[in-house]
């Protein structure tokens, strides 16, 4: 059977670039070949990417304020003329002197997002959002929770609707900033994590996340992961509501699955000149995790001194 | 193919003006007696002219059907009157429905329009080609359903159903959005 997906490659680049955005995300959907011709040749064929910010107002108002790439004067533009721009990275705020819920905003929102076939989102925040649908929340992260998605920030009201099957679903995300997320959510991201780490190390490592307090025996699976990965990679953690009975529960974890440690500082078994150091904070109940690549770990039994650290730290 | 410059063109023109009767040998044998317009239209030929002192009559065509090559000489038979081309500069640069070339290839099948864009592809006949792509083809997967395009284009897909589930899913099932209380 002879087809249009048969013929040469310059031909269907040709047909490619006779087609307006809309039809051109379409024949993607058409066959594979096209989906990928059209990724591979974007000058010809994409939308022109853009920044976008998505002001939400009382009454249903919404504001699209854009960025172009390579351009920084921003622009507010309508609805309609979002088609023929492809956003990657999205800001939902909202006005200042609104005092409403911002539900109708958001309704709004996420037609113009599905109208516009807005499916390339790399970097989503939403921050200041209030929401009285709790649905809503959930509707407008089962949009941006991609694949693609690789930088993620969200407030109280929106992080709580985040579940562990959103976090499954962004293969690429090695930023997240999720205050507020349930105990379940804040698992699935430090599993996520763990798992990255071992098979992903080169795309979605390092990783930077920040988010409430995860259960004891994550943290120490994620510890235990670590310390056994020759390559010792760089990621930055953030725990916040860790206060002294969460504290105790990790240092029994801990315990239990025989990690050793001197002040909360943990060996790598596989590069000796490398450590993971967890950081609290009593005053506001944080903790942070994070590598540390130039100096052994205290040691329990041998107390040297170590003249790196002398030297790095005085 | 470079733009062939005003040199080429002044001896384009002289080797043309020897020449009366063009014909071209197509890939099954049978002879097609071509326009001087064709060859100038026809980036291949037109450089081949130019840059020969000695063109012989009949040219080979080995990779070209008769039946192709005389729907080629029809159409431009059709648009004698067209002026120079000029290539589109947009997608919606677009021949309008009167023009005679929409009716003439309005009857054609996938597999013609397919074996004549292949021909200008090898003669590197733009003007014809952008014709066919752009609003035949074009035509085709228009504002029209992906099955109709996978139909009408004869395209089958090569997705799995799962992953074109999830494809549809992404670009075009609608989500249902809850009116506030």
């Amino acid at each position: 059977m002879s087809s249009f997906t048969a013929s040469p490659l310059e031909i269907q680049l040709n047909i490619l670039s006779y087609l307006a955005p809309e039809d051109l995300v379409r024949c993607k959907l058409v066959s594979r070949r096209f989906a990928v011709i059209a990724d591979a040749f974007p000058f010809d064929l994409q939308r022109i990417k853009c920044h976008c910010e998505a002001v939400c107002g009382s009454n249903g108002n919404l504001r699209l304020v854009v960025q172009k790439a390579g351009n920084m004067k921003t622009l507010e533009v309508t609805p309609e003329s979002l088609k023929k721009l492809e956003v990657t990275e999205l800001l939902v705020t909202s006005e200042n002197n609104s005092t409403d819920n911002h539900d109708a905003a958001v309704i709004e929102l996420i037609r113009v997002l599905q109208t516009s076939r807005q499916t390339n989102l790399r970097i989503v925040t939403v921050r200041d959002l209030r929401l009285e649908t709790s649905v809503l929340a959930q509707q407008l992260l089962d949009f941006v929770c991609t694949g693609l998605i690789q930088e993620i920030n969200l407030n109280n009201v929106i992080s709580q609707a985040l579940s562990a099957a959103h976090i499954g679903t962004m293969d690429s995300l090695c930023q997240a900033r999720v205050a507020g997320a349930k105990l379940e959510t804040a698992d699935a991201l430090i599993n996520k994590l763990t798992k990255d780490m071992r098979f992903k190390p080169r795309l979605n490592v390092p990783f930077i996340a920040e988010g409430t307090a995860c259960s004891p025996e994550a943290v120490a699976t994620f510890l235990r992961e670590w310390i056994h990965l020759p390559e010792s990679p760089y990621f930055q953690y953030k725990l916040v509501n860790c206060d002294a009975v969460w504290r105790a529960r990790l240092a029994e974890e801990c315990e239990r699955q025989a990690l050793s440690h001197v002040f909360y500082e943990f060996p790598s078994v596989a590069n000796p000149l490398s450590h993971i150091k967890i950081k609290f904070h009593e005053d506001t109940n944080e903790c942070v995790l994070f590598p540390i690549k130039d100096v052994p770990a205290r040691s329990p039994v041998s107390p040297y001194v170590c003249f790196a650290r002398y030297f790095r730290d005085f | 193919m470079a733009a062939t410059t005003s040199t080429d063109m002044s001896t384009l023109n002289t080797a043309l003006d020897k020449i009366s009767n063009i014909k071209l040998k197509c890939k099954d044998g049978k002879l097609v007696t071509i326009s001087k317009r064709i060859i100038r239209e026809s980036e291949v030929l037109s450089h081949n002219f130019s840059v020969v002192d000695e063109v012989e009559q009949t040219i080979p065509l080995p990779d070209i059907h008769s039946t192709v090559m005389k729907q080629i000489v029809a159409f431009y038979d059709l648009i004698e009157d067209d002026s120079e081309y000029v290539p589109p500069s947009k997608y919606t640069d677009r021949p309008t429905k009167d023009h005679p070339g929409v009716g003439f290839f309005s009857n054609f099948t996938v597999e013609e329009l397919q074996a004549l864009t292949h021909a200008c592809g090898y003669l590197d006949m733009p003007r014809l080609q952008d014709f066919i792509l752009c609003h035949m083809i074009v035509d085709i997967i228009q504002d029209r359903e992906i099955k109709e395009i996978r139909e009408r284009g004869m395209m089958k897909t090569d997705y799995t159903p799962e992953e074109e589930a999830e494809f549809v899913k992404r670009h075009e099932a609608p989500i249902e959005v809850v009116q506030p209380q």
